[in-house]
């Protein structure tokens, strides 16, 4: 005898179990990907429309807020709102992300449900959701019901179909198949889904892009929102317009013309590679070392100046630079094409007194051996030659399951085209003989249709007119 | 230079005139309804619409090939490019359509669409051969496969939005519950799946393959667009299976779902355009 305690645990136990079935057959129907899906492409849509600030961007607060006020020239007033709504970083949102839990859940419980079906014997049976639309063909014959169910077996094996048997008190449910190992279309092209959200899930929590990054030689560089990738420029061949550079350990030589390259979850894209990269000293005619500074606004002094010459940009071939104590402004021009090839850096430089008004002199400067040495107006000018590259880098570790998603995907599109045919029987035993539900289906012109009716017509020795439809 | 502009204006032309005698056609078979007895068959107005698509096909064709052959690269630079070439692409698949003896096709629906993409194209389109250099064999077959995908997608429009319409306008009761077989059109599926392949194959190419970056542009917002874009169609697929969902809301879907995807597939530039910073 059950104890009040016991029925409402029964009760509670009931209930749950209802919710999680009913959840289960949500998860699992037609329509339930369909809301997150078109919400995630909205929310796409949003980040397409409004400028994302990348990762590294963001984890910088100075670099951010410089980042934010470039953005509010172009939204002003609405800038505070869009911020405070994350339309500035859509997809490292917590909305975005449990968008992406809510779909991954669903495919999930797919899946699971469509690898069920696969094995399980709802396949043969299909019960009423089959028979119900009265599209089926309704026949009777006096013999038995185990010897109306072996002829139509045998009739359907004679036509090369698969042949799956159910018995049930008083029921015989058959399903015959030709191609229906391409009934796997649908659980593999859920699977590619799945892998597609798994590997945006992953790019967009883990992985970020930054432009521009330029290494020099020597200089190992840090890359990434937390500064954890090390990058550095090992050379650049005089042969090609390329770097050799190490990542995290593992060499890579980048060439423009493959215009991009990849090593595991990394992708990048040289902008630019072999522009030369001018080291400058300078001493006065007693040996003391004289400071140095660009031309620029704020000058800081320094004894050593370095000197970027992009190899993509054609404007960028001249620097200025000052030696305060000396009262001289050094005009130094890159004059090589840009398209150099193997040919080594050539430049030439100007030495200006009086604020500029005065040429002291000029030198042709090259550097065969990455060295060279000038001198003008008494002072020395010691220059070291060699290059630098740029790169636009994007780490993208979900890239693989991207790829592996595409594929499944494509591998169910094509299954999809594989012409199937299935045939479905029910047999039932009557008082004075089998009453037989039978229905088929092929694709749309596929001359094969009508095929097992004929065949279980012939086998059960019935004319065209018997049958009841 | 001038050549080039005579094919792409010649061909416009033609496909405008196309339009027209489609349009005529139309208007006579469902509308005035004045050969309504008359079983489905080529008159004068479809047979000059057939023409002159072929026509348009063959001058808008010749337009991207010479493009390509003096510019000694791939033709498809931009996103104006890229709706210019699904145009000729529709008109393409709509012109074997008609030449395979399908009397019923959707030559209105698609000579309309294609006539829209094809004046975005040429309203921003450099008639001097503007290319980029031959890269890898998978940048260009990646970018061919996106167009097809796009081409797919707006025929399987154009045949359901023509099933849909021409059921409704001649006139045929709709029995609850069920759909019509006029109204609702298989070859608009076939077409979708088809495009579902093209894209699963870009995909996968430009996952795989292509190791292209192009942060600058927006190769990976290109890819997480397609991602999304084929699963709504596969989902959108699913559905069809339940007749509820077949006719009007079927033509809806495709309708809608082509506007939305076609400037991820054309790749209009102002897709996640990145600050300088």
């Amino acid at each position: 005898m059950s104890t009040v305690p016991d029925r409402e645990t029964a009760a509670r136990q009931s209930t749950g179990q209802r919710i999680s079935r009913g959840l289960w057959r949500w998860c699992s129907s037609r329509g339930a990907l369909l809301v997150p899906l078109l919400l995630l492409a909205a929310t796409l849509a949003l980040s397409y429309t409004f400028p994302q600030a990348s990762a590294h961007v963001r984890s910088d607060p100075i670099t951010y807020e410089g980042w934010l006020s470039i953005v509010q020239v172009r939204y002003r007033r609405w800038t505070p709102l869009l911020r405070a709504m994350g339309m500035f970083h859509v997809r490292d949102t917590p909305w975005f992300r449990a968008l992406l839990a809510l779909l991954t859940l669903i495919l999930l419980v797919s899946v699971a449900d469509c690898a069920g079906r696969l094995v399980e014997e709802w396949h043969v049976r299909h019960r009423e959701a089959f028979f119900e639309r009265g599209e089926d063909v309704r026949l009777s014959s006096d013999l038995p019901a185990d010897e109306v169910a072996g002829r139509i077996r045998q009739a359907l094996v004679d036509l090369k179909m698969n042949v799956r048997e159910v018995r049930e008190p008083g029921v015989t449910h058959l399903l015959a198949q030709r191609g229906g190992w391409s009934s796997v279309d649908t659980l593999l092209n859920l699977c590619g889904a799945l892998l597609m959200v798994a590997a945006l899930a992953i790019n967009t929590r883990w992985g970020w892009s930054q432009l521009g990054v330029q290494v020099l030689p020597s200089r190992p560089v840090q890359v990434g929102p937390q500064g954890a990738h090390r990058l550095e420029l090992v050379q650049t061949p005089a042969d090609s317009r390329g770097a050799q550079i190490q990542i995290d350990g593992n060499e890579r030589l980048f060439v423009d013309r493959e215009r991009g390259a990849s090593s595991t979850a990394f992708r990048y894209e040289l902008t630019d590679q072999g522009g030369p990269l001018v080291s400058v000293s300078a001493w006065d005619s007693s040996g003391e070392p004289l400071a140095l500074s660009e031309y620029t606004l704020r000058p800081e002094r320094q004894s050593e100046l370095q000197l970027a010459f992009s190899a993509a940009s054609e404007e960028q071939t001249v620097r200025l630079f000052i030696l305060p104590e000396a009262k001289t402004v050094v005009r130094l021009e890159w004059r090589n094409d840009q398209d150099m090839g193997a040919e080594p850096p050539r430049f030439r430089q100007w030495a200006f007194e009086q604020g500029g008004q005065q040429l002291v002199g000029t030198a042709e400067l090259t550097a065969p051996d990455g060295t060279a040495t000038t001198h003008i107006g008494g002072v020395t000018y010691q220059w070291d030659v060699s290059s630098y590259a740029v790169l636009d880098l994007a780490y993208q570790p979900g890239r693989w399951l991207l790829g592996i998603g595409a594929l499944s995907a494509l591998l169910g599109v094509v299954v999809q085209f594989v012409p199937r045919q299935q045939a479905w029987a029910m047999m039932q035993s009557t008082g004075e003989g089998t009453a037989v539900r039978f229905r088929e289906q092929s694709a749309p012109g596929d001359p094969r249709q009508g095929g097992p009716l004929r065949a279980i017509l012939s086998a059960l020795d019935l004319e065209t007119e018997s049958p009841v439809w | 230079m001038v050549m080039t502009a005579a094919w792409w204006g010649l061909g416009y032309g033609a496909l405008l005139v196309a339009v027209v005698a489609y349009g005529r056609h139309f208007l006579q078979h469902y509308v005035f309804r004045g050969e309504r007895a008359l079983p489905v068959e080529r008159v004068a107005s479809q047979r000059v619409g057939e023409s002159l698509t072929m026509v348009s096909t063959i001058l808008l064709g010749t337009g991207i090939v010479s493009r390509a052959l003096k510019g000694n690269g791939w033709p498809i630079v931009s996103a104006a490019d890229a709706a210019a070439g699904i145009a000729v692409l529709v008109l393409l698949l709509q012109t074997v359509w008609a030449l395979s003896s399908r009397p019923d096709g959707p030559g209105l629906a698609a000579t309309c669409i294609a006539l829209l993409l094809l004046s975005y194209g040429l309203a921003r389109f450099p008639v001097a051969p503007v290319v980029v250099p031959f890269g890898p064999v998978a940048s260009a077959l990646s970018d061919a496969l996106n167009l097809g995908a796009g081409a797919f997608l707006a025929l399987a429009t154009a045949f359901s939005l023509t099933a849909v319409v021409s059921a409704r306008l001649a006139d045929r009761p709709l029995t609850a519950g069920r759909v019509s077989p006029r109204e609702d059109d298989p070859a608009s599926e076939m077409l979708v799946r088809a495009s579902l392949l093209c894209l699963a194959v870009s995909l996968a190419v430009d996952t795989w393959w292509l190791q292209k970056i192009e942060l600058g542009r927006t190769g990976e917002v290109q890819q997480a667009g397609i991602a999304i874009v084929w699963m709504v169609y596969f989902v959108a697929l699913r559905l069809r299976s339940s007749p509820r969902w077949r006719g009007w809301p079927w033509a809806s879907v495709l309708l809608v779902g082509f506007v939305c995807a076609l400037p991820i597939l054309i790749d209009v530039p102002w897709l996640a355009l990145p600050l300088p910073i």
